[in-house]
């Protein structure tokens, strides 16, 4: 927990990402740094199309544009994933 | 009246002499020395009445205006004429005679004299027929207030016997009551005396218990033999109960039947009786309670007789008092009707007027008329009465049906707002299309062959990105709305979200709105159930924070402050995903469920049971689940989405689910450019409010109504 505090105080966060599966991965990124990159590195690690994942706090959506600063976030705030869903008909 | 005459003609000479002696200047006082008056003499009669005797001056010499005295004063009885003189008659007949004949002739004043006297004898004629008339007319009078008073009279005599009778029948009834608490005395002092004999019987019974109580301390000596009464007087306590059991149930079960039998009968009594009849039929209930306590033989047959004999007298008593009341209802019935017609008139006569004031009335007014116009007063009060009530009711028809008329025009203006025919001419609608297009570079709605990476790379370079409320899309998401394409979350939840705001700015701009109705709309994404569902069911907290980011769900059932709000829903079964939705009305606690694909049961009754019992949780509230009654259905099996979406505008914009599959072919290429404008919108605000209501697809222009028309009718070769 020290160490948690210590990085609040400092430029970076660490920010876990959760998917619907469960899957955590955890990231360091800068305060003032754009999602973007964030949901680059997920895409390309999670095999994804970035087109097709929803990334979500605390239930609104993230956009690519944002950045930790503008949402409030603190070191260890959890990121959900949600995947994007598709409705015909039977 | 022919006898006048000829004395007339007698007097003649000295009336002309005492005439000509006359000095013109008293006229008055030589009237008032002469008593031998011709009119005097010729109304002797009318003078004995004597109410007014009328004095006329020479002055006063024409006969209409005499006549019309005469006429008129029906009081006067006898009246003096003072002729005019002759000397002045003479003289004004001599001078125009002078005046037309030169020189006076002897036989031209024979002729005048002979004219005067035939003048005056014609005048004193005619008043002699004034007089025959004017006697006639009292006459006439007479008679009149003869009737009157008989009629009066008459009334009086009416008023007068009602009254008696009135008067009568009071002292008939206080006979009658009287008779009554005779009879009523009698009784008590029958039950006084009954009450003395039971109580000498009581003690009778008492010393009888301690003689068998002595018996019982003798028997009790032996209790292997008498086990059962032992046990049995023990129980019970030593009052004359115990004897009862002791002395066996034989005499118990007889003196029973016959309390219940007697008591039957009072019971049948007490329902026919009369009020004044309860008294006795109480102290006699308590006379019966009284005697359960009490089984000798002799005490049985004391009661039965007593009864017996206060049955008989009670119900003869009965009876008489029945016939006798049944004779004066009937009676009495009639009396109050005529009583009531009395009091009415005896209060308009005698309320209004004294004995004074109406013998004054016989004398001097007419009393048919004065009655007339009474009636007539009344008649006039009613008629106001009906015309006052008429005009209230007339004025409330008016204002209800002004009320009517306002909520019809109301309706109509609500239906042409949200049926609008846009006054505004389809090619503005198309220049900002254009417009929108130009700025994203966005390629047409049929060309789906697009190079998808060249419309991102050109975004990025510009910096330019479709967003609203939080959500970008790709080029990929705008051509999920062509033909045959899934629609995705991001298009639903993005119109979900405008649909809230959209629905705030109708309210303002909507002047027919009330402004005091703050009530809003909300629509919940689809990650609510996507995230929420399985917390919804065990951990109902995660869920109700989840809306509460939202909006606060202490309010959310509220309807003052929302209206009503709804869920979009991806349903997954067995892999196939589907939307669907779902509205909740707070007015009317019910959750509509609309489907656009028909018979799936499997999952409505899944996901409204759980949301049912989820807001029962969280509010404490009843909401009903219940599938929508117009829920147009899908032909294809790609457009449910879209369909979602276009219940969802009907449901927010509070207009009827009325379209069909053309409708929504449409709707898609409509929506191509409405998710584009709206970021356009919020980047730039060049776009107005009737622009977007267009690409909606809530408004048409006049060319989208005839397009198709023209398109079916005419083929180009």
């Amino acid at each position: 927990m020290t160490d948690q505090n210590a990085n609040a105080n400092s430029e970076y966060l660490n920010l876990k990402v959760k998917s619907q599966e469960g899957e955590e991965i955890f990231f360091k990124i800068k305060k003032t740094t754009q999602f973007k990159k964030l949901m680059d590195a997920y895409c390309q690690r999670a095999q994804v199309n970035a087109h097709n994942v929803r990334f979500l706090f605390d239930g609104d959506r993230i956009l690519e544009s944002h950045t930790p600063a503008d949402l409030k976030m603190e070191s260890g705030d959890e990121i959900d994933v949600v995947v994007e869903q598709v409705g015909g008909s039977f | 009246m022919n006898q006048h005459n000829p004395k007339k003609n007698e007097d003649l000479p000295e009336f002309q002499e005492k005439l000509f002696n006359q000095t013109v200047a008293k006229p008055q006082i030589a009237n008032k020395d002469k008593p031998k008056n011709i009119v005097q003499q010729s109304n002797q009669q009318n003078c004995q009445r004597g109410t007014k005797i009328m004095q006329f001056n020479k002055n006063q010499q024409n006969q209409s205006y005499l006549t019309s005295l005469i006429f008129k004063s029906a009081k006067i009885d006898s009246f003096s004429v003072e002729l005019p003189s002759y000397d002045q008659q003479y003289s004004q007949l001599m001078g125009i005679l002078d005046e037309r004949t030169i020189g006076t002739n002897e036989s031209v004043l024979k002729r005048t004299r002979n004219s005067k006297e035939e003048l005056c004898t014609k005048f004193i004629q005619q008043i002699s027929y004034m007089f025959d008339y004017k006697n006639e007319i009292i006459q006439k009078k007479n008679f009149l207030e003869e009737k009157s008073l008989r009629l009066f009279q008459k009334l009086f005599k009416v008023l007068e016997s009602k009254i008696n009778e009135i008067a009568d029948t009071k002292k008939e009834n206080e006979q009658k009551e009287k008779l009554e608490e005779k009879f009523e005395n009698q009784l008590k002092q029958k039950n006084l005396k009954f009450y003395d004999e039971v109580y000498q019987l009581f003690k009778q019974t008492k010393q009888n218990d301690s003689q068998l109580g002595e018996q019982y301390q003798q028997v009790s000596s032996y209790p292997q033999e008498n086990n059962q009464i032992q046990m049995r007087y023990a129980d019970a306590q030593p009052n004359s109960q115990g004897i009862n059991l002791m002395l066996g149930q034989r005499n118990n079960q007889q003196i029973n039947a016959a309390v219940n039998q007697y008591h039957d009968m009072r019971m049948h009594e007490e329902q026919v009786s009369y009020n004044q009849m309860s008294t006795a039929a109480q102290l006699h209930s308590q006379d019966s309670a009284f005697m359960k306590g009490h089984s000798q033989n002799q005490q049985r047959g004391m009661m039965n007789q007593h009864n017996q004999m206060r049955m008989e007298e009670e119900h003869n008593f009965q009876n008489q008092m029945e016939l006798n009341r049944g004779q004066n209802i009937d009676s009495q019935i009639k009396e109050n009707i005529h009583i009531q017609q009395e009091e009415e008139i005896q209060n308009k006569v005698a309320s209004n007027f004294s004995k004074d004031q109406i013998k004054f009335f016989y004398e001097n007014v007419d009393v048919e008329k004065a009655l007339q116009v009474y009636f007539m007063y009344q008649e006039l009060q009613e008629n106001l009465d009906q015309l006052n009530k008429d005009l209230k009711q007339n004025v409330e028809e008016k204002i209800y049906s002004k009320k009517g008329s306002i909520n019809k025009l109301f309706e109509e203006l609500k239906q042409r707002i949200n049926r609008q025919i846009c006054q505004l001419p389809i090619n503005y609608f198309v220049l900002k299309q254009k417009e929108v297009f130009e700025y994203y570079q966005l390629p047409q709605y049929n060309e789906t062959n697009c190079n998808i990476q060249a419309f991102e790379k050109y975004l990025a370079e510009q910096n330019k990105n479709i967003i609203a409320y939080q959500i970008k899309f790709s080029l990929e998401d705008l051509r999920r709305l062509t033909k045959d394409q899934l629609i995705n979350d991001n298009l639903l939840d993005c119109y979900a979200s405008y649909l809230r705001e959209s629905h705030r700015n109708m309210k303002q701009q909507n002047q027919y709105v009330n402004k005091n109705d703050m009530s809003e709309i909300i629509i919940f994404s689809h990650l609510f159930f996507e995230t929420q569902y399985e917390s919804m069911r065990i951990k109902k907290d995660e869920a109700k924070a989840f809306m509460d980011q939202i909006y606060p769900t202490s309010q959310l059932f509220q309807p003052e402050f929302i209206d009503r709000f709804g869920f979009i829903v991806n349903v997954d079964l067995h892999g196939i995903k589907h939307w669907i939705f779902l509205g909740v009305y707070n007015k009317t606690r019910e959750i509509i469920y609309y489907d656009s694909a028909s018979s799936n049961n499997a999952y409505y009754k899944n996901i409204s049971t759980a949301l049912v019992t989820y807001f029962q949780q969280i509010s404490g509230l009843q909401y009903t689940n219940k599938k929508a009654d117009k829920c147009p259905r899908q032909t294809n099996g790609t457009d449910c989405g879209m369909f979602v979406l276009k219940y969802m505008q009907n449901f927010a914009y509070d207009t009827p689910q009325e379209f069909d599959q053309a409708h929504i072919t449409e709707l898609r290429e409509k929506m191509y450019t409405f998710f584009p404008m709206l970021s356009y919108q919020k980047e730039l605000k060049k776009i107005d409010y009737e622009t977007l209501q267009y690409f909606e697809g809530r408004v048409k222009t006049r060319y989208d109504e005839i397009q198709p028309i023209i398109s079916n009718n005419i083929k180009i070769c």
